[in-house]
């Protein structure tokens, strides 16, 4: 279904390249540069947990250029900007949901046997539920 | 006003989000999409919490070369853009070139993607390797799947564009194989961080 709309949908930029006060080629050095920055990084000397969150902020802010400048999310309305979101909620939902059965919470896994739950001598017997 | 008119009022006029109704489509199978790659991703995460015997990525995979295939896909995206900014102007030609530029960086990128899982398997990091391995190969392979699509999406472009189909009245598009894209680019940027980097 690809019959005429405006050629530029939004008027964007009357094909200058400028999003923004932005051009193409300065959102693509900011995202090499970021990507550098990323790989220089990992030889840091640092915390664990703060490189993670270095990493993880670096990696969201050329998320967001590539979406905001390239993807024209810019010119969207704010509601397009909530479906693109929503799969980042979802992402983080489904990390701390399935935090407690992670290798951290469970014990260790042996081969040959499907991963055992814990029992728990507190069960009432016969109660129904997860099978121990 | 006849049934195709009345079609047409409601395909054009009636703009959901302030979008056309195909781009709307394309964000809406893009956020479906990235809820793919979210639960993946959670589900790695799950997987190497606490995991005391999970390798550090860098010592078995090639950061070095994957940054620079990470170069690439962003290299792509700025000249997937430009051939958007070329057919609005009915540069057909340029539009062509900068399609086939950005064909060619997908290309390059699944090469790229083979050469390092044949490199992996002959140093024995197979899918059955353990999780480090499944879930390498799993998410990566998803996303390169994604390129292939890509890729096939770019190729039917450049027909459409090399046989006068396409012009700027279709800008749009073109418009909507850039944002599956970016799309991807953008996944890959957090595939890197967090399967290679992290």
């Amino acid at each position: 279904m690809d019959h005429a709309h405006a050629p530029a949908e939004h008027g964007h930029d009357g094909g200058h390249g400028h999003h923004g006060g932005m051009s193409y080629f300065q959102v693509f050095l900011i995202l090499l540069v970021v990507t550098i920055a990323e790989v220089a990084v990992t030889f840091v000397p640092m915390p664990k947990s703060l490189l993670i969150i270095t990493l993880i902020v670096m990696a969201l802010y050329k998320a967001v250029m590539v979406a905001y400048h390239f993807m024209h999310l810019k010119f969207e309305k704010k509601t397009m900007w909530l479906v693109a979101a929503a799969p980042l909620f979802l992402g983080v939902l489904i990390t701390i949901g399935s935090y407690p059965d992670s290798e951290k919470n469970t014990p260790p896994f042996k081969k040959g046997e499907l991963r055992p739950y814990a029992p728990k001598p507190e069960a009432a017997p016969g109660a129904t539920g997860r099978q121990h | 006003m006849s049934h195709p008119a009345v079609a047409e009022h409601l395909l054009t006029e009636r703009r959901p989000l302030g979008a056309a109704w195909d781009k709307l489509m394309m964000w809406l199978f893009l956020g479906s999409d990235a809820m793919g790659f979210a639960a993946l991703l959670g589900g790695y995460a799950a997987l190497r919490f606490g995991d005391v015997n999970w390798p550090i990525p860098s010592q078995v995979l090639g950061i070095n070369f994957t940054a620079l295939m990470t170069f690439l896909l962003i290299c792509s995206s700025v000249t997937m853009v430009k051939s958007l900014e070329a057919i609005q102007k009915d540069d057909r030609v340029g539009c062509w070139r900068w399609l086939f530029a950005t064909f060619l960086g997908g290309v390059l990128f699944l090469a790229g993607q083979c050469y390092e899982y044949t490199h992996l398997i002959q140093h024995g990091v197979t899918f059955s390797s353990g999780n480090f391995a499944a879930t390498f190969y799993c998410i990566t392979g998803f996303h390169g799947c994604h390129v292939f699509g890509g890729v096939v999406l770019l190729g039917t472009a450049l027909a459409r564009v090399s046989s006068g189909t396409l012009t700027r009245h279709h800008a749009n598009f073109i418009e909507n194989v850039g944002l599956y894209w970016h799309f991807v680019d953008l996944v890959w940027i957090l595939v890197f961080t967090f399967i290679y980097l992290v």
